[in-house]
């Protein structure tokens, strides 16, 4: 087990993270971390999803969201800081 | 921009409401058949409804409704469309829309909704069906705008089509569809979207092409992908190219002609026991359009245990899903099989050849018909022999009759065996049927049907008098929930608990609907029924046959268990 994360762009409409993690929750996976920012001026919305799950169920779940209608790019992350751990780190360093 | 094409948009737009700007791009996309049921939310859309060339059939039960759209998509290969109500009505459909999420069928399902005011405030017949339904959709929308709502209907249409065919679902509160809306379709968020990928890459095609021709014991494994796909015609050329057995899975029944010398019939748990030994003894397992199954593999840990495998599917989920693919082939079966075609050679299979045949002599599908009572086997096969010069479709249900059928009645041909695969829905059968022989009203539709199945859907029975359908209904009648009580004598030590069924006579529940029925005790009563049945061409037929309740379904192991744990008949029965 270990722990990827995703950054996934996709249209910015209600419901995307309830289809994002029932996508989730079907491989019994928990989210670790996560993030949202909201699309500007009808651009899309960009999540950024920390799991914990083997890399073949990381491999199935990517997948599965790129094959969501809303999710138009899906890139792994996995080894990057995410991007609410990228926050966080920037807040403690400025503090 | 042509001058014309600025007068036209400088015109005026008509107006309309949403509702008839959705009933006419449904006409507009060759819609000819909506199963549904009305209700009060419905009615702006039935009112638009009105007049329409498209054919209303009413169903009893919305469960039915999705069944009936599968049944018209299996059979056509085109979108099949049902239409619900808010609240319960939406409900009832979920059943449906997810048997057509596992077994890849596409539907457009249309729910009314209770007016936007109420969204979310508990309003009389509201449920949330998106947020109920998008696990069990490839995708759904709430449409809250009027502009909105045709061009919506044209996306969904196109992604229950699209790349791995699927169901969707459209919702539009009651009041949208009462809004004004332009009467001339405008282009929508989908018009720009890239269609799937359909061809493999170079590489991976000579890598899976040197495969196959150098195999030694090759299998072809193919599933509903390929008549999805419409790729039967190819798959055919490649196994009579390659002389590569062929097996089929249950939702794969007719992509390749089960009388052909070639062909190991259906796999897996109640397959023939020697497509699962060829599958176990392979050394190269080409799957196209299948999804290794669970009910296929059994014991993943030992399933085909020496084989490489080339996995074809134009859903990169599957790919590896279950069993690691050696050689992914990504893309659709048609157009991947014609790029593999050429590149493939024949590979030295001919000891191969010998044990299959081998297998086929020593362990064929057997039953022996003898004494008063029928055999469900010789009911099926009987009916088989006496049609299958007609090109039948048949449509079954849930069960040992399923099974049977599966392994008895012999498909030659795509889009004619129609039967609930992955979610295995009891009640799909006879409503599949009659949306079957709405899509194609010259083919002779039947509908293969147990006894504790028909109960779950027999009111749509109504309908197919209603509509003057002249599909044919066998009710095997064994008294049971068959397959139920198969398992409860296998494996919970013969513990027989509530699976008797005290069932009504069917002939005449189904004269009470309006339909010819013909009753079947005894076995030389079967051939006379039945031709009685086919003559019937105005409206339904049921021909109810009493079965023996204690015969159970082989081969078959045990789900979970590996192949060698298959028991291959009746450890009761002792071949004479």
């Amino acid at each position: 087990m270990q722990q990827h994360t995703f950054g996934i762009k996709a249209k910015d409409a209600p419901g995307l993270m309830a289809r994002l993690e029932t996508i989730l929750r079907r491989q019994r996976i928990a989210i670790r971390s996560f993030s949202f920012e909201g699309g500007v001026g009808g651009g899309p919305a960009r999540i950024d999803i920390v799991i914990e799950a083997d890399e073949e169920r990381s491999s199935l779940v990517e997948r599965q969201f790129m094959r969501l209608e809303d999710v138009t790019e899906v890139v792994r992350m996995t080894g990057t800081p995410a991007f609410a751990q990228s926050e966080f780190t920037l807040e403690e360093k400025t503090a | 921009m042509t001058a014309q094409a600025r007068a036209h948009q400088a015109q005026p737009k008509a107006r309309t409401t949403a509702a008839r700007a959705m009933a006419d791009e449904l006409v507009a996309l060759g819609v000819t058949h909506i199963f549904g049921h009305p209700g009060g939310a419905a009615l702006p859309l039935y009112d638009a409804l009105h007049g329409s060339p498209i054919r209303h059939l009413l169903m009893r039960h919305e469960q039915g409704a999705a069944h009936a759209a599968q049944g018209f998509a299996r059979a056509t290969g085109r979108p099949g469309v049902c239409l619900a109500t808010s609240g319960p009505g939406a409900t009832n459909l979920v059943t449906g829309l997810t048997d057509a999420m596992l077994d890849s069928t596409p539907v457009v399902a249309l729910t009314a909704q209770v007016a936007t005011s109420l969204l979310g405030r508990d309003g009389f017949q509201e449920a949330d069906i998106v947020g109920m339904t998008q696990g069990i959709t490839k995708h759904n929308w709430l449409v809250l705008e009027p502009e909105d709502v045709a061009a919506t209907v044209r996306y969904a249409f196109r992604i229950a089509a699209m790349g791995r065919p699927g169901p969707v679902l459209v919702d539009v509160p009651r009041d949208v569809l009462q809004g004004e809306a332009s009467s001339e379709s405008t282009d929508c968020e989908g018009s720009n979207v890239v269609d799937v990928q359909r061809r493999a890459d170079a590489v991976s095609l000579r890598r899976a092409a040197f495969a196959i021709s150098n195999a030694r014991r090759p299998v072809l494994y193919v599933g509903g992908g390929v008549i999805s796909s419409g790729a039967s015609a190819e798959v055919r050329r490649l196994a009579h190219k390659t002389r590569i057995p062929v097996t089929t899975t249950l939702m794969g029944k007719g992509a390749f002609p089960e009388t052909d010398p070639l062909s190991l019939g259906m796999l897996g748990m109640h397959g023939t026991a020697y497509a699962n030994w060829a599958m176990h003894e392979s050394d190269l397992i080409i799957a196209l359009g299948a999804r290794f199954d669970d009910r296929i593999t059994g014991k993943l840990a030992t399933f085909a245990p020496h084989a490489k495998i080339v996995h074809l599917d134009i859903d990169p989920v599957e790919i590896g899903k279950i069993r690691k693919a050696d050689y992914p082939l990504h893309g659709d079966a048609k157009t991947v099989l014609r790029q593999l075609l050429p590149l493939v050679g024949a590979p030295h299979t001919n000891g191969w050849h010998d044990r299959i045949a081998a297998w086929k002599a020593e362990a064929p599908l057997h039953y022996e018909q003898s004494g008063d009572v029928i055999l469900p086997q010789f009911a099926i096969e009987t009916l088989w022999k006496m049609t299958r010069d007609r090109r039948p479709i048949v449509t079954t249900d849930v069960g040992q009759h399923q099974m049977w059928a599966a392994q008895f009645w012999k498909c030659d041909e795509p889009n004619a065996f129609i039967t609930s695969g992955g979610l295995g829905t009891m009640g799909f059968g006879l409503p599949a049927a009659i949306g079957a022989q709405c899509g194609m009203p010259d083919r002779l539709v039947i509908n293969l049907n147990g006894d504790g199945s028909f109960q779950q859907t027999m009111q749509a029975m109504a309908t197919a008098v209603e509509e003057n359908l002249p599909i044919k209904v066998i009710v095997l009648d064994n008294q049971n929930l068959g397959m139920v009580r198969q398992w409860q004598d296998l494996f919970y030590e013969r513990r027989f608990f509530a699976v008797e069924l005290k069932n009504p006579d069917f002939a005449k529940l189904a004269e009470a609907f309006g339909a010819a029925a013909f009753r079947v005790n005894r076995p030389e009563e079967l051939v006379p029924a039945y031709e009685a049945a086919l003559a019937v061409n105005d409206r339904p037929a049921l021909v109810h046959v009493r079965t023996d309740g204690n015969e159970n379904c082989y081969p078959m192991w045990p789900a979970g268990q590996s192949i060698d744990t298959m028991v291959v008949s009746d450890p009761r029965k002792k071949k004479s």
